[in-house]
């Protein structure tokens, strides 16, 4: 969070080392982030990108004073939902091998049994849901925080919270709670 | 955090190790981004000119659009103003800062519906520091005024403390700042026409500002003689699902009136008025909902979910709405669609089986229900209810998330 501080004043100052220092720390997360929200790799690069650029151009107009890695995951999620909005449902299955292709091999066949329940499980979420949990379990982001980003009351998002969950473990069929 | 949680906690951090950025993504975001800060710290130097762009691209709310609208028709005039004469320019910004207070109706795409604001300005006439927005076929109006924000429901005297402020958000800028982002935006913009037109509602000449954007032609309504804008108006929609899909697009604005006289309580909420907590309890009115009677509350839950169902079944929405509270009247085209549906096939349009004991947590009931929708295929899903009393009369009503 001090480094938030230091980089969000570089950032306001248009210094690039700043800019390269956010890239550096978050982008794996917030990568891992777009790609469970976006299910896409080509649009999980798009997002990154965009939320780079973003926060570039806002130099001084940025008005966070910390967490900047809260206000960038929430960026991600605009942008997967826009995209959402943008495109027609394609194909999840080359989605879904496209992901792959950013997880270590060894790791993805080591859980590639429980990973593919749990990603079909999700994805089979409604958009809504499936943001707040993944903001909240993935990235950590308070209830709270994530109703202020969006716009929307907390008890609505605890409602998406809550609804989500219920339909994870229906879907999972219990699997989870062995 | 239950088991369920810590699970896909542990799925998602394992997701994390796992994945890195390619090298060839990090040199192009990097690259891309140095570039855009390098830029966007020379572009400072001078007027912002996105103004157009950014106004139309961040999140709306109700009030929003129709105020960006506004907005932009009053920074459109100042450029209007400038082309000419350089004077007219002091003249205009005058012109606005004097202005005290604004009133406009507004018709939104998405909502298919009309409201009408009334908003009071501060000195320099830069910000609103009090706003109220009606809907215009419920009692439920929107307050912004020195304590904070209200929804505010005139039928029921009920009000509730939101947090959304507009008079706040980042999107609106003060006059002074919008005036300089119009000139920048008016330098470059090939798309921009101005012109004058006879107005046939006033039969008086006005000015006219056309502009198009990716997804409609607009058009400016500006009189000449106070510089400021009278109607906004949508001329062509190029994408009129894009439109829909926005949250807040006004299509037109109309009725701009500024400086009238206000009562004093136009934007106060009466000191008899109750306060509630929850959404619903500001929206619901007397004879919505299910009338509990002598039924326990896990009986009311599970014959409101039936009602719904049955009026849902037979179409009358009318009834459907008093029962559930986030359901509007479908728009034609979809009833239409559940119409043919329904004389198609003898299966019910939607089922909702309970299968467990309806339980409260919190503030509302919940009853666990498979719901076969004969649209959208077989759902688990929670079914939300909140209890509320008029006038003795205790009822429930359907309160799903949004």
């Amino acid at each position: 969070m001090t480094n938030d501080k230091t980089w969000i004043r570089g950032l306001q100052n248009g210094e690039s080392e700043a800019l390269r220092a956010v890239y550096s720390a978050y982008k794996n997360e917030l990568f891992s982030l777009a790609l469970v929200l976006g299910r896409d790799r080509a649009r999980a690069e798009d997002a990154l990108q965009d939320v780079f650029v973003h926060l570039a151009r806002k130099g001084r107009l940025l008005t966070i004073r910390d967490n900047l890695k809260g206000y960038l995951a929430m960026c991600v999620a605009n942008r997967i939902r826009f995209y959402h909005r943008r495109e027609r449902p394609g194909s999840s299955l080359a989605a879904r091998e496209q992901i792959e292709d950013t997880v270590q091999p060894e790791a993805y066949l080591c859980r590639q049994e429980s990973t593919e329940q749990v990603r079909n499980a999700l994805e089979s979420l409604p958009d809504n849901q499936r943001e707040v949990i993944v903001l909240h379990l993935h990235s950590g982001l308070t209830f709270k925080a994530i109703a202020e980003q969006q716009d929307v009351s907390i008890n609505t998002v605890q409602s998406r919270y809550r609804y989500g969950l219920v339909k994870l473990r229906t879907l999972l069929n219990g699997e989870m709670e062995r | 955090m239950n088991n369920m949680e810590r699970k896909l906690e542990a799925f998602f951090d394992a997701h994390k190790c796992d994945t890195m950025t390619p090298r060839s993504l990090d040199e192009r975001v990097l690259e891309k981004a140095l570039d855009v800060q390098n830029e966007t710290c020379r572009v400072r130097l001078t007027p912002d000119a996105s103004f157009w762009r950014r106004i139309m691209k961040q999140k709306r709310t109700w009030i929003s659009a129709g105020a960006a609208m506004l907005l932009i028709g009053v920074a459109l005039t100042l450029f209007s103003q400038t082309t000419p004469k350089a004077y007219a320019l002091a003249d205009t910004l005058d012109a606005i800062k004097s202005v005290q207070s604004v009133s406009f109706r507004a018709y939104l795409y998405k909502q298919q519906c009309e409201i009408s604001c009334k908003m009071r300005l501060n000195d320099q006439a830069a910000k609103p520091t009090h706003i109220r927005l009606y809907a215009a076929d419920h009692p439920c109006s929107k307050i912004d005024n020195e304590h904070g924000s209200f929804a505010y429901n005139t039928e029921t005297n009920r009000f509730r403390r939101i947090r959304r402020d507009e008079r706040s958000s980042n999107w609106y800028p003060d006059f002074r700042q919008l005036f300089y982002q119009a000139l920048a935006e008016a330098d470059r913009d090939e798309n921009v026409i101005i012109d004058r037109a006879i107005d046939l509602n006033t039969q008086q000449e006005m000015i006219v500002i056309d502009m198009r954007d990716k997804l409609r032609d607009v058009r400016y309504w500006i009189d000449p003689e106070t510089k400021l804008p009278t109607r906004f108006s949508t001329v062509k929609a190029h994408d009129l699902q894009g439109l829909m899909r926005q949250t807040i697009v006004a299509r037109d604005i109309w009725d701009i009136r500024y400086d009238e006289s206000m009562p004093k309580d136009t934007f106060a909420i009466p000191e008899d008025a109750d306060e509630v907590f929850e959404e619903i309890d500001t929206m619901v009115r007397p004879g919505m909902g299910l009338q509990v009677g002598d039924l326990t509350e896990s009986e009311a839950c599970l014959k409101l979910i039936q009602n719904t169902q049955n009026a849902l079944n037979a179409l009358d929405f009318a009834t459907a709405r008093k029962l559930c509270f986030p359901l509007g009247i479908p728009p034609q085209a979809v009833l239409v669609q559940l119409k043919t549906l329904h004389a198609q096939t003898a299966e019910p349009l939607i089922e909702l089986l309970s299968h467990e004991e309806p339980y409260k947590d919190g503030p509302y009931w919940y009853v666990p229900c498979t719901v076969k929708d004969i649209r959208k295929g077989v759902n688990q899903d929670l079914v939300r209810i909140r209890f509320f009393e008029f006038n003795g009369i205790r009822s429930c009503m359907i309160a799903m998330p949004d």
